[in-house]
């Protein structure tokens, strides 16, 4: 029962069920993998990283993803790409920053990630190598990660909430392990953790210095807003009032405006649903 | 349906409050007027997008939103006069987010200020053939290419 309850919030919709590449680019899109896999500011090619993340911890370059097998994925089996995403864990054995949002990722259920992968495979191989991360002393130390993953990194599939509707559990799984909303939207710790709770509470200076806006069903945040306005932000990122989303978010947009009305409904019936939180104050204020 | 009637009235009573308040704010070289007003213009060109999105999704119909299309391309001609020089973040912290490349990058900010220009007259043609979907394709792309190009340049989120 628990099984086939799993299965259905993760079932990608039938429009694009007509094979594993099909379901695999309607996620990977969803999920914005090319958006930070890319270095679409200075021209550079799909997937083949090189997206300069600047973080208070340094700057994160990210990797190339094409599936070239010597400077990109392309020599990656299906267990070594389970590992990355579910465990946050490289082929050779080492620990991915959480920049990499495998935290969410690690949500996905195993169908979907190799259906990312499948996709993933399908597309062109670039020979261009990964740049190194420039990271401040003591976050640069690789094994800093391990002690960090025991007290933040919670590892498995995506649990539904049975008592909840099947829309529901599909929006959270949308919005928490596909499109990872929390990963700007929800306050870190000290240590770059999020704060479970305060879920989608809002970021003053997130990455590369953008704030993310509390979205949750406070007054000050998205209280007045109905299923349908966030469903209407997530296709064309227009807001009730008739401001047009910023740089970070309309790059979110992009990618959320190729779900399914339907996926789109789920996620703002999710985002509906979680703990009003007040938003951040405001700097200079 | 005369609902537009005073969806009008509203928004040009706005424009114009708008219009006279900034005169009256140049006169006294108030800063916050300035700031104030240019915000209230940015507020009348969201209310009518507004209106506009909602006839695209059929919530109102074509004569309001011909009214808001035509307030748009007004008020995107009044852009360049809302930022004189000394009014931006810098003069005004916390309730200003202008930044300062405004004024370094003059010819860059113009060619934005032109865009939106350019982007809601097509958009008040467009509303002009009454054709929602096409409409909604437009109003889209002058959020990306008028309201969204300036503000990833040239603000800061406040």
């Amino acid at each position: 029962m628990r099984l086939a309850f799993a299965g259905l919030i993760a079932a990608t919709p039938a429009a694009a069920a007509d094979g594993h590449v099909d379901r695999g680019a309607y996620l990977f899109k969803a999920a914005g993998c090319a958006v930070c896999h890319t270095d679409s500011e200075h021209g550079g090619p799909a997937l083949a990283g090189g997206r300069a993340l600047k973080t208070d911890y340094g700057t994160f370059y990210t990797p190339n993803i094409s599936p070239d097998p010597i400077y990109g994925i392309g020599a990656w089996s299906d267990a070594d790409f389970l590992k990355a995403l579910r465990q946050g864990v490289s082929p050779d054995g080492s620990d991915y920053y959480p920049v990499f949002p495998y935290t969410a990722f690690t949500l996905l259920s195993d169908v979907d990630i190799l259906d990312v992968k499948a996709f993933l495979f399908t597309q062109a191989p670039v020979p261009k190598p990964n740049r190194d991360h420039e990271i401040d002393f003591p976050f640069s130390v690789r094994w800093a990660l391990i002690p960090w993953k025991i007290l933040y990194f919670r590892e498995g599939v995506f649990q539904g909430d049975p008592r909840r509707p099947l829309e529901w559990n599909r929006g959270a799984y949308l919005a928490k392990a596909v499109v990872h909303c929390g990963e700007c939207h929800t306050p870190r710790n000290w240590l770059g953790a999020l704060i479970k709770s305060q879920r989608y509470a809002g970021v003053v200076g997130g990455p590369d210095g953008m704030n993310a806006p509390d979205i949750t069903p406070h007054p000050d945040a998205l209280g007045s807003w109905s299923t349908e306005d966030i469903a209407t932000l997530l296709k064309d990122g227009i807001t009730p009032s008739g401001d047009f989303v910023g740089h970070g978010m309309r790059d979110v947009v992009a990618d959320t405006a190729a779900l399914t009305d339907s996926d789109r409904h789920a996620i703002a019936v999710y985002v509906k649903s979680v703990p009003p939180q007040p938003p951040p104050p405001k700097p200079g204020h | 349906m005369e609902t537009w009637r005073w969806k009008f009235s509203l928004a040009a009573a706005t424009a114009v409050a708008a219009a006279v308040a900034l005169m009256v704010s140049v006169r006294a070289d108030d800063i916050a007027g300035i700031v104030a007003n240019r915000q209230a213009a940015m507020k009348v060109l969201s209310a009518n997008i507004k209106i506009v999105s909602d006839f695209t999704e059929g919530k109102t119909d074509t004569a309001a939103a011909l009214a808001a299309a035509t307030l748009l391309v007004a008020t995107a001609k009044t852009v360049p006069s809302l930022f004189p020089p000394g009014t931006g973040m810098e003069a005004l912290p916390g309730k200003s987010g202008a930044r300062p490349e405004i004024w370094t990058k003059q010819a860059e900010f113009a060619g934005h200020a032109e865009t939106l220009v350019t982007v809601t007259q097509t958009l008040l043609a467009t509303v002009q053939t009454g054709d929602p979907a096409a409409t909604r394709e437009q109003l889209l792309l002058a959020g990306k290419d008028g309201c969204g190009s300036c503000h990833d340049a040239f603000r800061v989120k406040i």
